[in-house]
């Protein structure tokens, strides 16, 4: 078939490896749903994901640095705590990933077809 | 709009609400008192899902941004009737004038599960202290008992079942109020 997987290979040297991960596609996934304006907490994240706070530490500070998520200060019951949300451009990286992944999946069941 | 944001301001109002649409913890009270208020009665109109903040409506937090000004000034015309008058009634006299966010966050969650998910009360119980698993044993008990008394009239057979399967936890609870007492 022409064009299988390696049909997609010049797509797929525009996207980030670095985010293939999937602490980091989850993380920015649960952030995605969120509407602009809005962010989760450290410890939403911690619980709703199921994660250490290594990992998830860790994976922030990678994504953070990426730019593709911010860190803010939030107040609850007084108290001081950070919280994150996503950025346009790790939207943007979420929205080509998704794009790729979409285009890759057809062509694997594409092939699968019987005759 | 996606839901009737006019009727939502009035609750606030009258529930003493100020809401900071740029604030998480004034958005997370919104989230919460609207969710509950819906399961309690008020139709409001908006949906609600399970995400990382919890129950959650993004269109509410849409709706909360597109009229910023008017949620902020508690400006708008809706009135409420005297069926939702009371609904509010029993809100406030449940959550109290200025509720915890924890407790309604807690709340909101426990009446998901109990309503949206079909779960029965222990495994509503359960599923909430795993999914906010950051909260207290004490945060957890009021809350969970808030939203019992919002949204089910228990049957005196469900009130021994409640009774005996909270009789640990009040324990509990009494013991360390004991020990900052």
């Amino acid at each position: 078939m022409a064009g299988g997987t390696l049909g997609l290979l010049d797509e797929s040297a525009a996207l980030n490896s670095r985010v293939f991960s999937k602490t980091r596609l989850l993380i920015l996934s649960v952030l995605d749903e969120l509407p602009e304006g809005d962010s989760a907490t450290f410890r939403e994240l911690k619980a709703g994901l199921r994660l250490n706070e290594g990992v998830l530490f860790t994976n922030l500070g990678v994504l953070k640095e990426m730019g593709y998520v911010e860190e803010i200060d939030v107040k609850v019951r007084k108290r001081n705590m950070t919280a994150y949300h996503i950025t346009n451009q790790g939207r943007e990286e979420l929205r080509s990933l998704e794009s790729w992944f979409r285009k890759w999946a057809g062509r694997r069941l594409d092939e699968r077809k019987p005759g | 709009m996606k839901g009737n944001l006019g009727k939502a301001i009035a609750c606030f109002k009258r529930l003493g609400i100020t809401p900071r649409v740029g604030d998480f913890e004034s958005k997370l009270v919104m989230q919460k008192t609207v969710y509950l208020l819906q399961i309690m009665g008020i139709k409001l109109g908006y949906s609600y899902g399970w995400y990382v903040r919890g129950n959650y409506s993004p269109d509410l937090t849409k709706d909360l941004y597109e009229s910023r000004s008017r949620v902020e000034s508690l400006s708008g015309e809706e009135k409420l009737n005297q069926k939702e008058n009371s609904v509010l009634d029993e809100f406030e006299a449940e959550m109290s004038k200025k509720p915890d966010p924890a407790v309604l966050e807690i709340a909101a969650a426990y009446a998901y599960f109990f309503k949206e998910r079909g779960m029965s009360a222990r495994d509503a119980t359960i599923k909430t202290k795993e999914e906010k698993s950051f909260f207290s044993e004490m945060q957890f008990v009021q809350g969970i008992n808030r939203a019992k008394d919002l949204v089910f009239k228990p049957t005196a057979d469900d009130l021994a079942q409640l009774k005996k399967e909270m009789a640990p936890w009040e324990a509990a609870s009494r013991e360390t109020m004991k020990k900052f007492s």
